[in-house]
């Protein structure tokens, strides 16, 4: 709504988002910005230059580079004809299928390494099973041998469903009517999908490959699991502890977020042009899903079975990790039990660790929910001056890893408030749920901002127009007519703030604050069955996610179906 | 309370809006009154649209004033000011059934429960759509969408609702009967309408009285009938209606009435226009229906042309003659047969001097 009232309280608005911004990311980012330049003995270059100058820093940014475009392609070819299948073709059991979209987010990629290590390790089940048939001399440590392709593996994986998911809300918006148009004068159905329905989809197409490319380039827990040292994130960890004294970590720091953010400006200035491409369209809810031919349906259930199959083995293995007495040298464990389970919500460590988790995670959705939707808002509808950089403010996080947030804070919070509720050495509650809201807020706005888009306003003129004032309007048009949007953000900070690993290793200090996944990093340290205690728990916490994204999928997917076919 | 009656439902003064370079409206002046069926008719691009929306307070102008009965509306927001809508595309919305999309605004005025209902039902029945109250948008054909939209306006009993090309969306048809739906709507109320469009059917078919608007401008404000008539500019002339356009040159001009010199001799004329003086270059308006076939009465306007075509349209014929270098079109009740109008056939025709009207050539807008 292009309304010039009401300036004030936008003016409030934006100075309340602008300084929460400020505090839990500008702050924290900035301490390490600075810090890449200065030292001790004051201004200096030297740290910025042997980022490219010196070997194993100039190698590791290759590596981590060659990680995250392999990973993007490797999503971009998964997700596209899965994104299409669903989007555009009803086959039977796709509920189903599309429930088991999510399932590969359900599980950090640390704890999947873990379990992938289980049979792709030295002494794991693969190289155990090859060693029987006689394909093999010796044992083989397959990860040892091609680490960079256990790292793309499990990362394309866990990353996949994050693509399809804006993909195929994209498509969904896509007016049927201009496809139609292109099959009309000429083109061939793929050649329509080609020239007509991938540009039109490209802000979800470009926002979910910017999501990828920008999450696997500072991913750290699948390196550091896998034991590849030479990539930057896992470089940046392994300066926490000199953080004080030694600049390094905070030039790579720097040069993470550099490209990060020019990552995301590509694809956001390849997707500005088309943010009119109208959604107002009535007959669009009459979409005819194409039914799929036998033979398709068969060749789609060969397909996704095998997808999945394969997307799902990290989570099988935890699951056999989690109820086997032993398994070493051999194909299947020897011999099964359940007591890790009693064990995994037995003890204090590992029952507060739920409970915390639950609780931070819940506190980050919400603040995600108020933040998220109020900078959409801002940024989409009332668009005053300075707009993108609040937008590109929120975006920052894809490209602040999680370490350097906690430790911004750490060193922020802890130096200004020492003692105080601020102080994360004393209670971290509050700034974990933070910084889980910090580290997700992009999900949400990307979410919303997505929805807002698709919306047209002119739904909210007419609500105002008919008597609604603002407040109103929002709750009664834009608040539902966003929710599946919402939702799914929701979903995604949700299930993220309760596997977030970086900050939890670092902000939880003692063990009363342990969220779920500090309790299990440090169970898999921790001798006697410690592994399997860490795989009973990582367990229950996929159980735990895996209803709460059932849930909301078979939610969303009603909402979808009734009302967001409309453009 | 008298005083009051005499302020004008809306009062527009010296309205400017640019959208960067682009001048949307240049100094836009009008009056509506009380209970009027008034139309802005223009061509797309002509700022009509923006017009309404500065109405609706769904834009700011840059500059100018908009009263509503006296009392100045442009510092009130968009649902301060009482003046619903209905959109070009109709903006239903999809989440929410018929009866709710039409309860929308009485929720808003905290209207009671069961007399909303009464009244959502009342305006359902209005627009005929008794029975459909729990569908979705979606199930709704585009004439039912649309009366789903009037009966949103309606059932708030406004004193204004603005209507932006309401039936462009519609098959002629569904046009046609949307357009005496609106008719009947317009008469039963006392709501004063204000109505956007290109067409300029619509706009002789229903309004009570139309503002051209052309480049930002109003180029004129009056009846239909008048606008039709006594056309006060060349492009009113064209664009209400079919004209042809005799070109001449002024040679008296007294009294409201002008001797124009064309290539067929002197033509009389009223003379319109802000004041013809000999020598001036005109053209000579005439409607097609107005063109007499025959020398007719003494005094008449005549020329002979040959004919180009000739063309049956139901009710009327049209032919198309070329006189000098020029091109004309007459259109005639269809007597049956269409032999004296052969291709190539010299006629000669006459129109009556009060059925001329003369306008300056530079007076475009």
């Amino acid at each position: 709504m292009s309304v010039r009232r009401g300036r004030g309280s936008l003016r409030f608005l934006v100075a309340a988002v602008g300084a929460f911004l400020a505090v839990f990311l500008a702050w924290p980012v900035a301490h390490a910005a600075r810090r890449a330049f200065v030292d001790r003995s004051g201004f200096t270059w030297t740290y910025v230059a042997s980022l490219f100058g010196e070997p194993s820093q100039a190698q590791a940014v290759w590596m981590t580079f060659r990680i995250a475009v392999l990973v993007t392609l490797a999503c971009v070819g998964v997700t596209l004809p899965l994104a299409w299948l669903f989007a555009r073709r009803s086959f039977s059991g796709k509920t189903l299928w599309s429930g088991l979209m999510l399932a590969p987010m359900i599980l950090p990629p640390f704890v999947s390494a873990v379990g992938l290590k289980m049979v792709f390790a030295r002494c794991g089940a693969l190289s155990t099973l090859l060693m029987n048939l006689g394909l093999t001399q010796g044992p083989v440590d397959w990860l040892g041998r091609f680490p960079l392709l256990g790292i793309v593996l499990l990362e394309t994986l866990h990353l996949f469903p994050v693509m399809y998911l804006n993909l195929v809300a994209a498509l969904a918006n896509v007016d049927p009517a201009l496809e139609e148009a292109a099959g009309n004068l000429g083109a061939a159905p793929w050649r329509v999908f080609r020239r007509v329905t991938l540009p039109l989809a490209a802000p979800g197409f470009f926002a979910g490959m910017a999501l990828v490319f920008i999450w696997s380039f500072t991913e750290l827990g699948t390196p550091l699991v896998f034991g590849l040292r030479r990539v930057l994130p896992v470089m940046i960890y392994d300066r926490v502890a000199e953080v004080g004294t030694n600049s390094e970590g905070y030039a790579q720091v720097l040069f993470v977020l550099i490209v990060a953010a020019a990552g995301f400006w590509a694809a956001k200035r390849a997707t500005a042009r088309r943010r009119d491409v109208g959604t107002l369209g009535r007959l669009a809810a009459l979409r005819p899903e194409q039914p799929l031919s036998r033979l398709g349906t068969v060749v789609a259930a060969v397909c996704l079975t095998a997808l999945f199959a394969v997307a799902l083995l990290p989570h099988l293995s935890v699951v056999l990790l989690a109820v086997s007495r032993r398994w070493f040298l051999t194909v299947w464990p020897e011999g099964f039990t359940l007591a890790f389970f009693r064990q995994a919500v037995g003890s204090d460590l590992t029952r507060a660790a739920l409970i915390n988790s639950l609780g931070l995670s819940l506190g980050a959705t919400g603040i995600d929910l108020v933040l998220g939707f109020a900078i959409a808002w801002i940024c989409v509808r009332e668009r005053p001056r300075g707009a993108d950089w609040l937008d590109a403010a929120a975006m920052l996080p894809l490209a602040v890893p999680g370490l350097v947030i906690a430790f911004g804070y750490l060193g922020c919070f802890s130096g200004a408030f020492p003692g105080t509720w601020l102080d994360p050495r004393r209670n971290p509650m509050l700034l974990l749920a933070i910084s889980y809201a910090i580290r997700r807020l992009p999900y949400m706005v990307r979410s919303a901002h997505a929805g807002l888009e698709q919306v047209s306003r002119t739904y909210e003129e007419a609500a105002a127009n008919l008597g609604a004032s603002p407040l109103r309007v929002i709750r009664r048009v834009t608040l539902p007519l966003l929710s599946a949007n919402l939702l799914a953000g929701a979903i995604l900070c949700f299930s993220f703030s309760m596997l977030e690993v970086s900050d939890s290793l670092i902000l939880a200090q003692a063990e009363e604050f342990y969220p779920i996944t500090k309790a299990i990093y440090t169970l898999m340290d921790s001798l006697e069955n410690g592994v399997n205690v860490a795989a009973a728990l990582g367990v229950w916490a996929m159980l735990l996610l895996g209803t709460a994204m059932l849930w909301a999928t078979a939610l969303l997917g009603r909402r979808i179906g009734q009302m967001f076919r409309i453009g | 309370m008298n005083e009051q009656m005499t302020f004008p439902a809306i009062e527009v003064r010296d309205l400017s809006k640019r959208f960067g370079s682009v001048t949307a409206l240049d100094g836009v002046s009008f009056e509506v009154q009380a209970g009027e069926m008034f139309f802005l008719l223009g061509p797309s691009g002509c700022g009509k649209t923006t017009l309404l929306r500065i109405l609706a307070g769904l834009e700011s102008p840059d500059a100018g004033s908009v009263r509503f009965d006296g009392r100045e509306v442009l510092g009130l927001a968009p649902h301060k000011r009482g003046a619903p809508m209905v959109f070009q595309q109709y903006a239903l919305w999809p989440h929410m059934t018929v009866a709710e999309n039409v309860a929308f605004g009485l929720v808003e005025k905290r209207v009671p429960r069961s007399e909303a209902a009464s009244r959502v039902r009342e305006a359902l029945e209005t627009v005929g759509l008794q029975g459909m109250e729990g569908r979705r948008p979606a199930q709704l054909s585009g004439g039912q969408q649309q009366r789903v939209a009037l009966a949103r306006a309606l059932v708030l009993q406004p004193r204004v609702v603005l209507l932006d090309e309401p039936l462009s969306n519609l098959d002629a048809q569904l046009r046609q009967e949307m357009r005496e739906e609106i008719e009947r709507l317009h008469r039963r109320t006392s709501i004063t309408f204000v109505y956007v469009t290109h067409d300029q059917v619509e706009a002789l078919s229903l309004a009570d009285r139309v503002a051209v608007l052309v480049n930002g401008r109003v180029s004129a404000v009056g009846t239909p009938a008048s606008l039709y008539h006594r056309p006060p500019n060349l492009f009113c002339a064209g664009f209400l209606g079919e004209a042809n356009l005799a070109a001449g040159t002024v040679r008296d001009c007294a009294g409201g009435r002008a001797e124009i010199q064309t290539a067929w001799g002197v033509w009389r004329a009223a003379a319109g226009g802000r004041g013809l003086k000999p020598g001036m270059a005109v053209r000579c308006v005439v409607r097609p229906e107005h063109f007499r076939v025959g020398v007719g009465p003494a005094g008449s306007n005549t020329l002979e042309g040959v004919v180009q075509f000739s063309r049956m349209n139901g009710a009327t014929v049209t032919v198309g003659f070329r006189a000098g270098e020029e091109d004309f079109k007459a259109t005639m009740l269809n007597s049956g047969s269409l032999e004296q109008f052969k291709e190539g056939q010299a006629v000669m025709w006459h129109v009556d001097p009060d059925r001329t009207v003369a306008l300056p050539e530079e007076a475009a807008v």
